[in-house]
């Protein structure tokens, strides 16, 4: 597939997201950011007139470089940084709400697992939302019990969280804000500096929530689960650059340059094989989409893969590899 | 080796390690509240003992143990000197220049001695052999007020990462060259260093209460405690507090206080 097809294809994607956007235009979004702009002290710009909506159920994942602003965006979204008249949830501002109503409607999981597990055991830092909800004893524990389970770590019950390694604390604070059962749950880059087992636990966690009904917002530096972890992607670089599927973000080169992004591994490799003729419809983002993409070709073409190459196969490499920032000189 | 305070917490193996929270704490907190106080020196040599005698059923290594009561027993040793020094009424028995040890003062310092060491080995063997947040959970039901216990529970848990942070940074240190000899630039970089962490302490503080909030903390309590007491509990905790009293009863005899009520 040549890049032009390419480019239709995507063009017919980006339709379908424009169409679905049109139908999702009558339903009420569950969190609204209106014209936010914040300026941290000393009068530097961290948000600039950030506006976008996101619908119930969607999983949205928040790109862009070290320091656009994205932890801020996240710390006005409960209300820790003031922000009147900016975000609404569900229709109300976000900054009139109690603490308990607040809760309630979103969660935020910060980057920093040490912060935010702050009490004696993984029981009583996973009770602890619960119980400032006023529940009774016996809600906070079934959710307590409900949110371990979810988590997979329920034989962690009783130990101190100073005891557990990274991944397990992601993990509790995780079930720590699930058990508050929020309608909108926010993940400061839960992914982080996880080993491949753990992220892998992470993510097959916010996609569980997320088939549950829950709307999941994260922001990550973690392209290669990018398609896995959210349907739209809105890069942020103070201002809301661009918005798109993830197809659409990595489809853009002069795009990802701009913000010190990158598409994903795999999205990358199979452009490279496209110009020496693996011919796909679609460009897969992820392992899994990969791995189909081969069976269904290999099932078309009798159990074989073709490639060669062509008069600008090596030029069309060479501006491919220029383009995933790689050094032109290791090409020769 | 690690010797921190709760290395030996899950050893489980001990009388002491399996008995009731709530009669541990109370009883070690009515023995330590009561040897704090006692007059009579054979009671401070007998709460002494005692102490000893929970460190041995605890079955908790002497070098554990001696480790662990080693800073606050200086500190102790350092009030117990000045005490020894301060002179006082009765016969000299030393003198070194113009300060003498009299009878009284060689007592007092001896007593303060004693019943504080017998303390800390009290404190010791509790927290050596029930978990902290058991123990923060039974001040809970003990209705210790909700702040202080939450100063507590987060004393304990940072203290932890503060440690590792220290950690860390003296690493960085080292694998930056830094050799601790004894100069300025040394105490500087000392100095440096705990500067940062002081920093480090006050943006982490921060944090953690951005992430209360984020939790929905409105400063009611947020603890769950499930603690049964069984007619044994009782028994111990009633036994405990009997011994507690009567540690007193020679020094309330010798003063008349004790003949005075009977009279």
């Amino acid at each position: 597939m040549g890049f032009e097809e390419m480019t239709e294809t995507e063009n017919g994607k980006s339709e379908n997201c424009e169409k679905q956007s049109e139908a999702m235009d009558e339903v009420t979004p569950v969190l609204s950011v209106k014209n936010l702009t914040y300026h941290y002290p000393k009068n530097k710009m961290a948000l600039d007139d950030v506006s976008f909506d996101i619908y119930p159920g969607e999983k949205v994942a928040v790109v862009g470089p070290n320091g656009a602003g994205k932890t801020t965006l996240f710390l006005h979204m409960n209300s820790t940084i003031k922000s009147k008249g900016h975000i609404f949830i569900n229709g109300k501002d976000v900054a009139d709400m109690n603490p308990t109503q607040r809760v309630k409607e979103v969660g935020i999981m910060f980057a920093d697992p040490d912060n935010q597990l702050f009490m004696p055991t993984v029981f009583d830092d996973v009770a602890f939302g619960p119980l400032n909800l006023g529940l009774s004893k016996e809600e906070v524990e079934q959710r307590v019990e409900e949110a371990m389970a979810m988590t997979g770590i329920s034989d962690l019950k009783t130990r101190v969280p100073h005891h557990l390694s990274l991944g397990q604390k992601k993990k509790v604070v995780l079930a720590s804000i699930i058990s508050m059962k929020p309608e909108v749950l926010v993940l400061d880059e839960p992914t982080a500096n996880l080993d491949p087992k753990s992220k892998r636990d992470v993510l097959e966690i916010v996609n569980k929530l997320n088939a549950d009904g829950m709307t999941i917002i994260i922001s990550t530096h973690d392209v290669n689960l990018l398609s896995e972890l959210a349907d739209k992607v809105f890069v942020l670089n103070k201002r809301i650059i661009e918005t798109g599927t993830p197809r659409d973000i990595f489809s853009n080169p002069g795009l990802l340059e701009e913000n010190n992004l990158e598409a994903s591994d795999i999205f990358k490799f199979f452009q490279l094989l496209s110009s020496i003729g693996f011919d796909c419809e679609e460009l897969p983002l992820s392992f899994d989409d990969a791995v189909n993409e081969i069976l269904t070709q290999m099932e078309e073409s009798g159990g074989h893969i073709h490639l060669h190459t062509h008069e600008h196969s090596h030029e069309e490499m060479i501006k491919l590899r220029k383009e995933f920032q790689y050094r032109i000189e290791r090409i020769d | 080796m690690d010797t921190g305070i709760d290395s030996y917490l899950y050893n489980n193996t001990s009388v002491i390690h399996r008995m009731n929270p709530m009669t541990k704490v109370v009883a070690v907190l009515a023995m330590v509240i009561s040897v704090a106080i006692v007059k009579d020196i054979n009671m401070a040599l007998f709460a002494l003992l005692l102490s000893i005698l929970m460190i041995i059923a605890a079955k908790l290594p002497i070098r554990f143990v001696i480790k662990r009561i080693w800073s606050p027993f200086l500190f102790i040793l350092l009030f117990a000197a000045a005490l020894l020094l301060s002179g006082g009424e009765g016969e000299i028995l030393w003198s070194i220049g113009f300060l003498d040890i009299t009878a009284e003062s060689a007592l007092n310092a001896a007593l303060i001695l004693i019943r504080a060491t017998a303390a800390i080995i009290m404190i010791t063997a509790l927290l050596a052999t029930t978990r902290f947040d058991i123990i923060v959970k039974v001040l809970y039901d003990l209705k210790m007020p909700v702040f202080l216990l939450q100063i507590l529970m987060f004393s304990y848990r940072y203290i932890f990462v503060f440690s590792d942070e220290l950690d860390n940074m003296r690493n960085s240190m080292a694998a930056k060259g830094f050799r601790p000899k004894l100069s300025m630039r040394m105490f500087s970089s000392i100095a440096n260093m705990l500067g940062m962490l002081l920093i480090k302490s006050f943006e982490r503080g921060d944090e953690v209460y951005r992430s209360m909030i984020a939790k929905g903390y409105t400063g009611k309590p947020t603890i769950i405690t499930e603690n049964k007491m069984y007619a044994k509990d009782y028994i111990f905790v009633s036994f405990a507090l009997l011994i507690a009293v009567m540690i007193h009863i020679p020094a309330l005899t010798q003063s008349g206080i004790l003949t005075g009520i009977a009279g």
